[in-house]
């Protein structure tokens, strides 16, 4: 496993700059989540880092060495796609041994089974070793291609939202086994996702991509508690970080600079004695939590219910924010002051 | 019982309307096949049956048709004939009946030759560039890209026997006449655009990530291609090839023109048969018989392939 670092990156497609001035280094050892919506950058930057792409301006270096130019067959990474990256003509053994056999490689075929079994053998598609890749179900085929990345002991591990084509439960367990093998292997991932829970619970820091930008690295709490600006409070938490006007729910800015007031909904509280006035416009009931829209002065907030209180439709509430807990933004959107 | 309402889904056919379009289908196919099937039936026949009106439907087979096909004869008294001795074979038998010895071998298997080797080496070249240039121009930022396709289109534009007075010319200065080598260019030259372009939609299908996936897991650009790449075309080759060779197999003016001893193709051969030894019909359906079945082999070897090749496009996933 490897240091990687990309150096001031800048790649563009035609007109469209996809890539600007990306700086991140990504520890050995180390599990990065780029997350960002679609458009983001966060595939491009990916591929810049497998040499899928070359970059206009910048560098990207292995341990220290300097690989921007160099082809993507030489790079020693791994890359799990998204989707269609089984060979169909091949079947799961073939295709998980394929990057052994490669030619600069030679491993012996003795050595590719064992290293395949194993691998088989902890991603518990053992049974289907001689099924064709097309005759398998989505969760097998996303497992038998993040094992055909696992047989190798790459520099980096790339892997680009390997996890969203499947559904929820089968996340779950991947997510779960992919953060275990990581910590088993010490392996240095670059992990591309738009799934903000995947990036919290996987991430030893998480990169904010807003428009080929970098917008924030950090641990997921830092991220979470200390956004840099709107976009990146917005990127995590759901529901989704409430933003209003400085003045309502009695909050005011701290700062000349301030425009508006962010507020994560764990930290408006509800209660029917004292704070601003507000109406229940909805409650949605999750379970383990209820997730409540109310209205106060015109703008809608989101907040959780607490156990002791509970609210229905229509009811006519108070709320108090968590002033330690408020985060204000500029003009630019850029946060101006952690409370 | 009461006979269960179908359930159909939107856009899918009553079973009425399918038993009515292969009802359809087949008496077309039947209407298409008289042509072939009078062939091989006059292959068969004598002659004398092959001329008869009203034409015959029910006759004695007879080999005479191949006989004359693949043998030069010489006319002969009866006293000569019976001087001769025992009929060699068969094939002697059946020619001395009509007076007749058998001088030696005609030049069918050699001009059938020259027609496979032109044939297959055309196809084969055809569809190797083809491969390759519909390989570049699908994955490569080749400048210009839409209007070289289009001037490779373009060459299919005009008939090819336009510009035969200017090729005539140009294979006698270049020596390239009545030659196999001449035959296979021209042929490859005319059938290229067609490979590429059919080969390039073949290619745009294949997903990017395949590739992608293997040069990260070590592979170069050329031998992804030739691991990954080339085994998803299969089908698509299959259904090109096939294009190909139908055209050089069966074009005749080029082949008419172009060559005359070496290097003539069974189509301008077999239509000379008949200034030979009078209208000798049996014997051009004889050639004609043996000149289909290559192809026919071929397509029945690659039907599947060439089933989900031509259908390409209309039917996805």
């Amino acid at each position: 496993m490897s240091e990687v670092i990309i150096d001031n990156v800048c790649m563009a497609f035609n007109d469209v700059q996809a890539v600007k001035g990306v700086q991140l280094t990504i520890a050995d050892g180390e599990f990065v989540v780029l997350l960002g919506p679609t458009g983001a950058g966060k595939t491009s930057t990916l591929r810049l880092v497998a040499g899928l792409e070359m970059p206009d301006s910048g560098r990207v270096l292995f341990d220290g060495e300097d690989v921007t130019h160099l082809d993507a067959s030489l790079r020693d990474v791994t890359f799990v796609f998204q989707q269609y990256s089984l060979y169909p003509h091949y079947t799961v053994y073939e295709n998980m041994s394929f990057p052994l056999k490669a030619p600069g490689r030679k491993m012996k075929t003795h050595d590719i089974k064992a290293r395949v079994g194993e691998i088989a053998e902890m991603l518990r598609i053992s049974h289907k070793l001689q099924n064709k890749a097309t005759e398998l179900s989505g969760g097998e085929m996303q497992r038998v291609s993040i094992g055909r990345a696992l047989v190798r002991s790459p520099k980096v591990f790339l892997m680009d939202e390997p996890l969203s084509s499947l559904d929820a439960k089968l996340r779950e367990d991947l997510r779960v086994e992919l953060k275990r093998i990581q910590q088993d292997l010490g392996a240095t991932i670059l992990y591309v996702t738009h799934d903000q829970l995947e990036a919290m619970t996987l991430a030893d820091r998480i990169g904010i991509l807003e428009q080929g930008e970098l917008v924030q690295v950090g641990q997921p709490q830092d991220v979470y508690e200390k956004p840099w600006n709107i976009n990146a409070a917005r990127r995590l938490g759901s529901p989704l970080i409430n933003i209003f006007d400085s003045g309502a729910l009695g909050i005011n800015a701290t700062t000349e600079q301030t425009r508006s007031i962010g507020l994560r909904p764990e930290d408006v509280v509800i209660n029917r004695t004292a704070g601003s006035a507000a109406t229940v416009m909805t409650v949605e009931h999750l379970g383990a939590e209820s997730v409540v829209l109310l209205e106060s002065d015109g703008q809608h907030i989101h907040s959780f219910m607490s156990q002791d209180m509970r609210v229905h439709e229509g009811d006519q509430v108070f709320v108090t924010g968590n002033l330690n807990k408020i985060i204000e933004f500029d003009q630019h959107g850029t946060a101006v002051a952690n409370g | 019982m009461v006979d269960k309402p179908v359930m159909l889904k939107v856009g899918e056919a009553t079973p009425r309307a399918r038993t009515m379009a292969a009802a359809l289908v087949i008496l077309y196919a039947l209407i298409t096949m008289v042509p072939l099937v009078w062939i091989v039936a006059t292959s068969f026949k004598s002659p004398g049956d092959s001329i008869s009106y009203p034409p015959k439907v029910i006759y004695d087979p007879t080999l005479e048709g191949y006989v004359n096909l693949f043998t030069t004869r010489s006319r002969q008294t009866a006293e000569y004939i019976d001087g001769l001795g025992e009929p060699t074979s068969w094939a002697d038998e059946l020619v001395r009946k009509r007076n007749m010895v058998i001088t030696g071998p005609s030049r069918f298997i050699g001009r059938f030759t020259n027609s496979l080797i032109i044939g297959f080496g055309s196809t084969f070249l055809a569809v190797f560039l083809g491969t390759l240039a519909a390989y570049g121009f699908s994955r490569f930022k080749v400048p210009f890209k839409d209007d070289l396709l289009f001037f490779i289109l373009s060459t299919r534009m005009m008939p090819p026997i336009a510009v035969a007075i200017p090729i005539f010319l140009m294979y006698r200065k270049l020596g390239l006449s009545d030659t196999a080598l001449g035959m296979i260019l021209l042929y490859t030259a005319v059938n290229v655009s067609l490979a590429v372009w059919l080969l390039k939609g073949f290619v745009d299908e294949i997903p990017l990530e395949y590739e992608e996936s293997a040069r990260v897991d070590g592979y170069s650009r050329l031998q992804s291609f030739w691991k990954i790449v080339l085994p998803q075309m299969r089908s698509g080759i299959a259904a090109t090839s096939i294009f190909c060779l139908i055209f050089a197999w069966n074009e005749y003016a080029f082949a008419l023109l172009l060559t005359s001893g070496e290097a003539q193709t069974a189509p301008p051969f077999i239509p000379s048969i008949i200034g030979e030894g009078g209208l000798d019909w049996p014997a051009v359906a004889a050639g004609t018989t043996i000149f289909m079945l290559p192809i026919v082999f071929f397509t029945v070897l690659l039907r599947n392939q060439l089933l989900r090749g031509i259908t390409f496009g209309a039917v996805r996933k």
